[in-house]
């Protein structure tokens, strides 16, 4: 058979890419009901990544025993070596005994991340093959976490393993389609692709915003006949799947991002008759923990590359079964070392044997982001993050916006005079027309947050089943 | 468990009236400015001790070095304060300060200062010098606890100042190197990966 030539574009993206995979590259691309696509992407794995990958994945099966309370063996050693290369590391254990110091030294937070980056990131680090994957701020603050192929290569045995532990265990084969990210926004990136990983398995992000689709009917159809194995997304956009009554039932969903209602979950089970992963994931870190098989309320440490722990508000470890703030050190991310990082959410960890048969610790009570629903008289619902993404276009400080039961809304804003009247009115407008001019939105200048901790979204209206 | 010195102004006052010719140091065989390896040597016999071996003396003190080395002036100056009398009746230092006098510290301190008047004329510089000579005999500043002596050390610490600087110069290089990936790679593309955050 003769080879075809692969454009260079698409070599570069996915520089493992072989010849098989593009038919299906193709028919993703091309089918008569795509959406319109508006980026191309890639896995940017080379042969030395993929090595990498595979190391992983064969440590992340076989490495679950190893989870302790107390930082291991290996995370001080590797604490160790992050002190000779990172300024952060090198700051915070001064002098002696890293693991007698661990419980002293300064957790890192958001805020670190944001305003003093390269401290963190290791003086040797090379930066050409750094990227970023663009976040969405669903909190109203998003990150820009440098990460690097191989750390985001990782992510596909992370979400095979926990699909394997809801019993979907598959191997994909040529003209498999992996996975289809189901994203319901106003406006957000969306491409196919081919995985490496995945022996060139498809994947898609797509946006189920009527925008985003040449025809009414188009995300049905697409859908149906890429057949992904699983759908990812988030409760939102799983909702927004629900109710516009698309009929294609994957073997799994994975939901991230936000936290989901028991009560969303069986609605969610309910329609799609498969199983539901929650993962708690961030940017930061990447995946940190999965949703137990059999009791949903528990979350499983996945990967065996991270330390996790429950600090108290004064950053000293608490006991198992404390309720506090998570904590996670390690990872994989090159540019990103991460010591007792400070998520943002709280939990209490159990190291008691799951019934599920996972050897890993796993989290209750995780409480993460709230999932805030804002809707339009007309019945639609919109997304918090196109919200966000409209009031940071504009110099605004710090933000929250309200809606109350009559659908009336109200913008409490904290900002300086380059925020002028005029951009005042187009910022009014532009929320006014993301709630399709059916609801108004009041911008109130004289915003001061009540705590330290803003709550950017706050919504009278429910979350979960009466939503669609 | 340090010693009570003298008091750290009296040491202060001293180096101020340090005579100019002991800042005009000069080669063996010149008339011009002292001598430092002999300043050294009537030092270390004034305070119980033998003088410096001729290798030590080339090694420290070669006829060759550079005129623009401070280290050589910044000893002479030290070697003024030590002649002061708390020290030279005990005759007791000379260990200490042919330590200190010869210490990869000192060398590494003579190189944070442009001259070595520095150590005269400004304030900070002068406090610092007197009490690492102080420290260094394991003498506190006459009414100082060990702790004060301490933190007000590390206050003054030139070395230590000029390794931050390095730091804090370095760090931001690396910063602006940093954004400008950053940026860059946002405009690029991003990797594919199957879940969202």
């Amino acid at each position: 058979m003769e080879k075809r030539s692969i454009p260079e574009s698409l070599k570069k993206r996915v520089p493992l890419l072989k010849d098989e995979w593009i038919d299906l590259y193709t028919e993703m691309g091309g089918h008569p009901h795509s959406p319109k696509w508006n980026t191309e992407c890639g896995d940017r794995l080379k042969a030395e990544d993929m090595l990498f990958v595979r190391e992983y994945a064969d440590g992340l099966t076989r490495v679950r025993d190893t989870f302790s309370q107390s930082p291991p063996g290996w995370l001080i050693k590797w604490a160790e070596e992050m002190r000779q290369r990172s300024e952060w590391f090198r700051a915070s254990f001064t002098s002696g005994d890293i693991k007698d110091s661990w419980n002293r030294c300064r957790p890192m937070r958001r805020n670190d991340m944001q305003s003093s980056l390269e401290t963190i990131v290791p003086y040797d680090a090379d930066l050409a093959r750094l990227v970023v994957n663009p976040t969405s701020g669903t909190t109203g603050n998003p990150i820009q976490a440098p990460n690097h192929p191989r750390g985001v290569g990782c992510y596909d045995p992370l979400i095979q393993y926990a699909l394997e532990r809801h019993g979907v265990k598959k191997t994909y084969g040529t003209g498999d389609v992996a996975a289809i990210q189901v994203c319901a926004q106003k406006k957000t990136i969306t491409y196919h692709t081919v995985h490496s990983y995945h022996n060139g398995a498809g994947f898609a992000k797509i946006n189920l915003h009527d925008e985003s689709w040449k025809t009414p009917g188009s995300a049905e159809i697409y859908i149906n006949d890429m057949k992904p194995v699983f759908l990812s997304g988030d409760p939102f956009s799983f909702l927004e799947y629900m109710r516009l009554g698309i009929s294609y039932r994957p073997e799994a969903l994975l939901t991230t991002a936000l936290h989901l209602e028991s009560s969303l979950r069986e609605e969610m089970e309910k329609y799609f008759e498969c199983p539901v992963i929650d993962m708690y994931s961030l940017n930061e870190t990447g995946p940190v923990a999965y949703s137990c098989p059999s009791d949903p309320s528990r979350f499983h440490i996945l990967p065996h590359d991270i330390f996790v722990e429950v600090l108290s508000p004064d950053n000293g470890p608490l006991p198992e079964n404390t309720h506090g703030n998570i904590a996670v050190s390690g990872g994989r991310n090159p540019y990103l070392p991460l010591l007792r990082y400070l998520t943002g959410d709280s939990a209490s960890i159990s190291y008691e044997k799951c019934g599920c048969g996972e050897k890993s610790p796993f989290l209750c009570g995780l409480q993460g982001r709230e999932m805030v629903l804002f809707r339009t008289p007309s019945g639609g619902i919109i997304n918090s993050i196109d919200i966000a993404g409209i009031v940071r276009k504009y110099p605004v400080y710090i933000f929250q916006f309200m809606q109350t039961k009559d659908y009336n809304c109200r913008l409490s804003i904290s900002a300086g005079s380059d925020l002028t009247q005029k951009k005042e009115e187009n910022l009014k407008s532009e929320l006014d027309s993301l709630f399709r001019n059916e609801t108004e939105t009041f911008i109130d200048r004289d915003f001061r947050p009540c705590d330290r901790k803003n709550i950017p979204f706050i919504s009278e209206f429910k979350t979960g089943a009466d939503t669609h | 468990m340090k010693e009570q010195g003298p008091p750290l102004e009296a040491l202060i006052d001293r180096l101020i009236s340090i005579p100019d010719e002991f800042l005009q140091t000069g080669r063996r065989d010149t008339e011009k400015g002292v001598y430092v390896p002999a300043l050294v040597n009537d030092l270390l016999l004034d305070n119980g001790g033998y003088p410096l071996s001729d290798e030590e003396i080339q090694v420290y003190f070669p006829d060759k070095s550079d005129k623009k080395n401070v280290y050589p002036r910044l000893v002479a100056i030290l070697s003024y304060i030590y002649e002061d009398s708390f020290f030279t009746d005990k005759k007791n230092g000379a260990e200490r300060i042919k330590d200190f006098l010869l210490s990869p510290e000192l060398i590494e301190l003579s190189k944070t200062a442009g001259s070595a008047e520095e150590f005269i004329n400004d304030p900070d510089r002068r406090e610092e010098i007197c009490r690492r000579a102080l420290n260094a005999l394991n003498y506190l500043p006459l009414g100082e606890t060990e702790k004060n002596a301490e933190d007000r050390l590390r206050t003054l610490d030139s070395v230590e100042r000029k390794k931050i600087l390095a730091r804090t110069m370095e760090a931001q290089k690396r910063a602006k190197e940093l954004r400008e990936a950053m940026m860059r790679k946002e405009a690029e593309e991003a990797a594919s990966k199957m879940s969202r955050e």
